[in-house]
């Protein structure tokens, strides 16, 4: 039966950060026992079909999706002191006004 | 070629810089980025297609807001990474019901997937979803996202012990169940 210490030096193994002593060792372990070779076996069995597994494409529409609904970075329209008194700012407010009164009538 | 770490580092802090100057096309450069890898690990996390595509965005609308106070002297990735698997844990909890081990197999493969990417994908995904989701989580970005030990520890905000720990327990379940399933 493996032990904690043998268990772990396989799974360090799988993922490759073994010391050369720990590696020396893992090699040791797998020449002497079998139920060592089965479960390193077994692991890089698991690894490879995460491997197999890959990635996934998000869907086409998601990169538009989220770049619709960001917010407007602040630099990107400088606030002046009477920025609100521009015409374009009240436009907007004027807009959200009306539906404001829309939504309630 | 893959980058190097320190070169995406650089590339996302200039890509922040820019969005946080105003530069909107920034904003497309960090989706272009972290997008396919986020939703990715989000679907292994949920197991669920639309659920991986809303944690995504989500991630990416709360980093875009908070971004004026997010600390350059950490890695980026990390930060948003760190953000995916909250949200995938919140989302698990919000769901209220268990997660049922055919989620996955629901999710239609790409056409153009070989059958043993797919058959791989649907044993995987079926397996991952078995796990205790903060298991899983380990498992995602060691074995999806490729992360070191470390990198984990740093990401989760948990000892490299516990992620070692974590990681090989999980491990050693999905050799277990991918055992049975297979015979």
């Amino acid at each position: 039966m493996l032990n904690r210490d043998q268990i772990e030096l396989i799974h360090r193994e799988i993922d490759g950060t073994n010391t050369p002593e720990g590696h020396a060792a893992f090699r040791s372990l797998m020449v002497a026992d079998p139920e060592a070779r089965a479960l390193e076996a077994d692991l890089r069995e698991v690894t490879r079909l995460f491997h197999q597994a890959g990635e996934r494409e998000p869907p086409p529409h998601l990169k538009q999706a989220i770049l619709d609904a960001l917010p407007v970075p602040a630099r990107a329209a400088p606030r002046t002191e009477t920025g609100w008194l521009t015409p374009p700012a009240m436009v907007r407010w004027f807009v959200s006004q009306l539906r404001l009164v829309t939504a309630r009538t | 070629m893959e980058e190097t770490l320190a070169a995406g580092d650089e590339q996302d802090r200039a890509l922040v810089r820019r969005y946080l100057a105003g530069q909107r096309d920034a904003a497309s450069g960090l989706v272009d980025r972290y997008q396919k890898r986020l939703f990715n690990v989000a679907l292994r996390m949920l197991g669920n297609e639309q659920d991986a595509e809303d944690v995504t965005q989500t991630v990416f609308l709360n980093a875009f807001l908070k971004l004026r106070t997010y600390d350059p002297r950490y890695r980026f990735f990390s930060w948003v990474y760190r953000m995916t698997v909250n949200e995938s844990l919140n989302t698990l909890k919000r769901r209220k019901h268990t997660v049922t081990l055919e989620d996955e197999s629901a999710i239609p493969a790409p056409a153009t997937a070989p059958d043993r990417t797919a058959e791989a994908r649907d044993r995987v995904g079926k397996a991952l979803m078995g796990l205790k989701p903060d298991d899983r989580a380990v498992v995602v970005l060691k074995h999806f996202v490729s992360f070191s030990y470390e990198e984990i520890a740093d990401v989760l905000e948990i000892p490299v012990k516990t992620v070692k720990s974590r990681l090989f327990t999980a491990r050693e379940r999905l050799r277990i169940t991918l055992r049975e399933r297979a015979e």
